[in-house]
């Protein structure tokens, strides 16, 4: 990597200042985990890291009226970490806790999970199923846009970080009867990709789902949502069993995951989500018994 | 009752172990010298192709660039093993992706990096092969033109009259098991440095196994003598056996430092590791067993055909481990080996931790367990009625000198029956099974009638400390801690009082190195007659100052004492300051070169090559999901034979990190190419287990006191990997009844066996 | 352009000029001569570089080392020397957790960041904290036994202090 300089903003303006002074050849930094790799072996280029981990205006986490507000500097650890999050969102707080390994979710930040776009990415595949914005601002002013719709293909982000900031990422808070779950299935337990992942946010009342959400990764560019199978859990009575499975059944049906000489074949894969999927619709059914 | 001892068989710190939690210990790559360069190297990124040009001239006049060398440059003498095959670099063809093309010295690992971009080499593509049995087949394309049909070595090797036997058996069943590619993986990325001097002499620093052995390999590759050569073995970051030979690197690191006159370091980056190091030999191994209804294993015929890639290197040898030791595990009457070893544009294959050995382990002991089911027998049992015993004489000619493996294999199966937990889970997708599987193996291996043991130098210091020169190295698995605790025990001082020399090829005493699992036998053997003779030295100066006879002396914890009058005595140190530093002239020095009581086999494989055999049973619990084919080792009993614990803490460690590496092979470690290009090049996706991976085991240590080795202990350095994948499939297949036959077990290939109606993935 | 770094390692505060993309990994052994960090992969994934930044582990191999400006450092020469070892270094060599010893200097880091923040962690807990360094030659056993050890040697320890 070729950078000639190295800049620390302490504020948002401040930051899109560098960026434009820069002119797309600076590149913004918050943990830097996957950027460095990604400088290292020249799959991407920047001439200059603005690091935004010292602004006081993106660090940490609040819940504010209806949301969470997690800040870009906030990392996979703090959102892991924060019995709060634990408690309402396990999904994000599981999530967070797959990524990597505890050095690499010390200083990885959500914000960059998702601005990096792989589609395995355990905190982005939460974010999808929970419905979460990303706060993005530029010298255009700033704008909310679903995690969902950040994808331009694989590995690419439509937030430009060599000229926007994803300053937050705004998740819902659940209302009474809403759960969600997140799950994995790795070839070993730590420091490993998934072959599939998933997380599911379910609206419930009394037993019986009313809506839900399911982001699977990674089966497509980007977090995948089954839409058949989330139709199809319109209606559906936790404790049947046999309904979980058909979700499950048709969520995979959907997904369309690649035959990969690392992962798995195709209907392999497709067996494991669902399974998985399965698996996390009767962890939302424990969820929602235990809350009753 | 064995005896017992002062130092032998009690926990002790590691020799060296203080500098490596400080941070101290220095590795290669810690290794800083006045003007050094650092160097990278061009790799073919094709499997097979011909080179039509190489254009360095832009890489040589980037600034800072101070050497650039191709095949043009350098000595084109033969170099490798059995097969001398390689060349410094690729001179008309590329023969693998990886295969060195160029290097490049330069002040700076960038500028190294930035330079070999500049490189031009174009090349013509060639067709490739990717399998030995593409390899052999008729009008094949070759992958040396001078090797014909792509093969590189053969074996017959026939015992009794195997036909006749198959006849009179009860049961003959036949199955063909796969092992697959893996790497040793090391921590420490391999490298040297290399540094002319003065007197024309090289100096390269290399964390080799065995420093002798590339001494000479560098200089065969260089047309140098070995005595030009000295090589220093700084702290090894593991090697695991794919760090015994040298590498291109090696000369190509000597030629760029005399070329730049600088010293040059170059250390292999991590998807370089992958690419070029050595995986283990995989193979094909078809079984045909023999047996009687009561259990008794008669006969075996094996056909194997393994993948040497592309150069040469142990191939041959490890073949030929696969070829014969497991027929010593049981008491066959008969059997038949036909191996072949092809060519193929693959990575070099080399040995890792076992050395072909576990291969046909993999193969051997799955094949008990498919023949005792398909017999309606116990496998265990099975294995119990036909295990090798102390005192036989195996067909190959081994002479067992002292054998537990009955023991073994009783105490793996008590302790993994105990705790069991139950064999499935209520909802009926969770099942769990057990399974057992032995294994054999060598402490030293000889190799014709050349030497096969290991010299020692011993020396007191004027204040009572000894040192101990050696040339086996520690690649973490303890050889200076054991080396201490025997000199120590022989001597009667404290292991803390013994310093355990660094190895240079200079000043230490001639040795093969750290493999064969020989280090503790021979090198400890060597370490205890030289200790023997400088004790010899010791008691008989204390005696003229003591008034007292040699014989009536004994010395324990760095003091003389007379035998019966123990309050009348003198320490070691006061009786070696008076041995140096006055006119007595005693030297209380001792250099010993053993060679262990073994004949070596002869041309057709026969005869004791190893001085202690050693034996293991492991059992494990394992627990399958059905609806995924996910798989867990729970737990490990694993029961070795090591004759005597010398040091019971390595002891535990060795089984431990030997069960790790054999379940990640066993579970999911494999290098996978497509297009002859590796996948999987990076620590992220070639899965080694983790802390979180790891199942409970259980080390149980059986002591047999073999005759030869020292103190009675015999090799526990490559057994524990062996028995782990055979062990796991048997387990399987007791949870599931699907028998996986190529490795690895993968949650994948178990969905599929147990959903035959499903298609499975093309292969 | 060269960049002028300040930042406090192990215990000293430390200036030295980086370049702006220069990884505090090759700051650390190449300008600093602190090899006792080791790169095992330069990649993120053996956790051998593992140093503590503010007290929790860290990549050295993935952090651009203008991150730790104003911040504090321990290397593993930073945490005890032969005279006088941290109880998880001696832990280690009791326990015999130590082999070829190239994981070991991140280990030993991770492990005292654990009981730093959990003098009691469960196996669980140990496992976890550990679970981003590969170790290719013990198998982990006596790695987990030491840290174990060490706590409970710590504790032990505290408790001496509290009564005193």
């Amino acid at each position: 990597m070729n950078i000639q300089d190295y800049l620390v903003p302490h504020h948002v303006d401040e930051c899109l200042a560098m960026l434009n002074a820069w002119g797309g050849r600076g590149r913004l930094v918050a943990g830097g985990t996957d950027l460095v790799a990604s400088l290292e072996y020249g799959k991407a280029q920047a001439e200059a890291l603005i690091d935004i981990s010292a602004m006081e205006d993106l660090m940490g986490f609040e819940i504010q009226d209806h949301e969470l507000v997690v800040r870009a500097g906030s990392t996979h650890r703090q959102v892991s970490a924060a019995p709060r999050i634990r408690q309402l969102w396990p999904a994000l707080s599981k999530a967070c806790g797959s990524v990597g390994s505890p050095q690499i979710r010390n200083v990885a930040t959500l914000a960059g999970n998702v601005v990096n776009a792989q589609p395995a990415a355990d905190a982005a595949v939460a974010l999808v199923a929970l419905g979460a914005r990303a706060e993005i601002l530029s010298s255009g002013g700033r704008r909310l846009e679903a995690v969902e719709n950040l994808y331009g293909g694989l590995g690419q982000s439509r937030i430009d970080s060599s000229r926007e900031i994803l300053v937050a990422l705004r998740v819902p808070v659940p209302d009474a009867g809403e759960v969600n779950v997140y799950g994995r299935v790795s070839p070993r337990n730590s420091l490993c990709l998934p072959i599939v992942n998933a997380a599911l946010s379910l609206k419930t009342a009394g037993g019986t789902v009313l809506s839900g959400r399911i982001a699977m990764g990674p089966v497509s560019d980007r977090p995948f949502r089954p839409e058949r199978a989330e139709a199809a859990l319109q209606g559906v009575a936790l404790k049947d069993r046999a309904a979980l499975s058909e979700v499950g059944r048709i969520a995979g049906e959907e997904a369309n995951p690649r035959d990969s000489c690392l992962r798995g074949c195709s209907d392999y894969r497709r067996q494991l989500l669902t399974v998985l999927i399965r698996t996390l619709l009767e962890d939302a059914a424990a969820q929602t018994a235990e809350e009753a | 009752m064995m005896e017992e001892y002062a130092v032998v068989g009690k926990a002790f710190r590691s020799v060296g172990g203080s500098d490596k939690v400080t941070g101290r210990a220095q590795y290669l790559d810690d290794i800083e010298l006045p003007g050094m360069l650092h160097a990278k190297i061009l790799r073919s990124p094709h499997a097979h192709a011909r080179i039509l040009k190489i254009d360095t001239s832009k890489a040589a006049a980037l600034p800072g660039v101070k050497a650039v060398l191709s095949a043009v440059d350098c000595p084109k003498l033969p170099f490798g093993l059995d097969v001398p095959d390689a060349r410094i670099f690729a001179e008309t063809k590329v023969r693998y992706a990886g295969d060195e093309v160029a290097a490049v010295a330069a002040e700076t690992p960038k500028i190294a990096r930035e330079a070999l971009k500049l490189i031009d080499v174009r090349y013509e593509l060639l067709p490739a092969l990717f399998s030995p049995q593409e390899a052999l087949q008729e009008g094949a394309p070759l992958v040396h033109e001078d090797k014909p049909g792509n093969l590189v070595k053969s074996y017959v090797i026939e015992r009794g009259d195997v036909d006749a036997d198959f006849a009179a058996c009860d049961y003959v069943f036949e199955e063909e098991f796969a092992s697959s590619r893996v790497t040793a993986c090391y921590l420490e990325p391999f490298g040297a440095i290399a540094r002319w001097e003065p007197d024309n002499r090289l100096t390269i620093w290399t964390g080799i196994q065995g420093a002798f052995q590339a001494r000479s390999e560098i200089a065969r590759a260089l047309g140098m003598n070995p005595s030009q050569i000295t090589v220093k073995v700084p702290a090894i970051g593991g090697a695991f056996g794919g760090k015994i030979w040298i590498r291109n690197f090696h000369p190509i690191v000597a030629l760029l430092a005399k070329e730049a006159r600088r010293p040059v370091k170059f250390v292999l980056t991590r998807p370089e590791e992958f690419a070029a190091s050595r995986p283990r030999v995989p193979a094909k191994i078809k079984i045909k067993l023999g047996m009687l209804k009561d259990g008794t294993l008669v006969c075996k015929d094996t056909a194997i055909v393994a993948d040497n890639g592309a150069y040469s290197w142990a191939a041959p040898k490890i073949v030929l481990n696969m070829s014969l030791r497991t027929d010593c595990l049981y008491r066959f009457k008969s059997v038949r080996t036909r191996s072949y070893l092809a060519y193929t544009n693959t990575t070099p294959t080399s040995g890792f931790r076992g050395y072909g050995n576990a291969q046909s382990h993999f193969a051997q002991e799955s094949m008990i367990d498919v023949c005792a089911r398909k017999a309606g027998l116990d496998p265990v049992e099975v294995r119990l009625k036909n295990a090798v015993r102390q005192g036989d004489l195996t067909l190959h000619g081994w002479k067992v000198r002292s054998c537990g493996l009955t023991e073994c294999i009783e105490k793996a199966r008590a302790a993994i029956a105990r705790g069991r937990k139950p064999q499935a889970d209520p909802n009926g997708t969770v099942k769990r099974g057990i399974g057992l599987a032995c294994m054999n193996h060598v402490s030293g291996n000889r190799a014709g009638n050349n030497f096969d043991g290991s010299s020692s130098m011993v020396r007191f210091q004027e204040d009572g400390k000894l040192v101990l020169y050696h040339g086996e190295s520690d690649m973490g698995q303890g050889a200076r801690t054991v080396l201490a605790q025997i000199a120590a025990e022989t001597l009667g001082i404290r292991p803390e009082d013994v310093l355990v020399m660094p190895i240079d090829t200079d000043v230490s005493p001639f040795c093969f190195g750290s493999y064969s699992s020989r280090v503790t036998t021979v090198a400890g053997k060597a370490a205890y007659l030289a200790s023997l003779q400088v004790r010899e030295q010791l008691l008989k100066l204390a005696a003229t100052l003591l008034e007292a006879a040699p014989e009536d002396l004994d010395v324990r914890e760095g003091r003389i004492f007379v035998r019966g009058g123990e309050r009348k005595g003198i320490s070691v140190a006061d009786v070696c300051k008076s041995a140096i530093r006055t006119r007595a002239t005693v030297g209380l020095t001792a250099y010993v070169a053993y060679d262990p009581p073994t004949e070596g086999a002869n041309e057709d494989f026969y005869g004791d090559y190893s001085s202690a055999y050693t034996y293991a049973a492991q059992a494990v619990e394992v627990e399958v999901n059905t609806e995924t084919g996910q798989i867990r080792v729970l737990r490990v009993a694993a029961a070795h034979d090591v004759g005597r614990a010398i040091n019971p803490n390595g002891i535990r460690g060795q089984i431990y990190g030997g069960v790790a590496q054999g379940a990640g092979w066993a579970l999911y470690e494999n290098m996978v190419y497509e297009g002859g290009r590796l996948q999987n090049n990076s620590l992220r996706n070639y899965t080694m287990v983790t802390a979180t991976d790891m199942p409970e085991v259980e080390p149980i240590i059986v002591e047999t006191q073999d005759p030869v080795g020292p103190y009675g202990a015999k090799g526990i350095g490559e057994p524990a990997l062996i028995p782990m994948p055979p062990a796991v499939a048997n387990a399987v297949e007791d949870a599931v009844g699907v028998r996986i036959r190529d490795l690895p077990i993968t949650a994948e290939k178990i969905y599929f066996s147990l959903n035959p109606e499903c298609e499975g993935p093309a292969s | 352009m060269m960049k002028a770094l300040t930042f406090t390692l192990n215990g000293d505060q430390t200036r030295v000029e980086v370049d702006p993309g220069e990884l505090l990994l090759d700051v650390l052994r190449r300008r600093l001569f602190l090899t006792g960090t080791k790169k095992g992969c330069g990649e993120g994934e053996c956790g051998a570089c593992t140093v503590l930044l503010d007290g929790q582990p860290v990549l050295a191999c993935l952090l651009p080392a203008m991150k730790v400006q104003g911040r504090a450092v321990t290397t593993i020469e930073g945490l005890g020397h032969e005279q006088r070892l941290h109880p998880v270094q001696e832990a280690f060599l009791e326990k015999g957790a130590v082999q070829c010893g190239f994981c070991t200097p991140g280990m030993v880091l991770s492990s005292k960041s654990l009981l730093d923040g959990q003098p009691q962690p469960s196996e669980d807990e140990i496992k976890q904290a550990l679970s981003g360094h590969l170790c290719r030659c013990t198998g982990y056993v006596q790695i987990l036994e030491a840290v174990k050890d060490a706590a409970e040697k710590m504790t032990r320890a505290e408790g001496r202090k509290g009564h005193a």
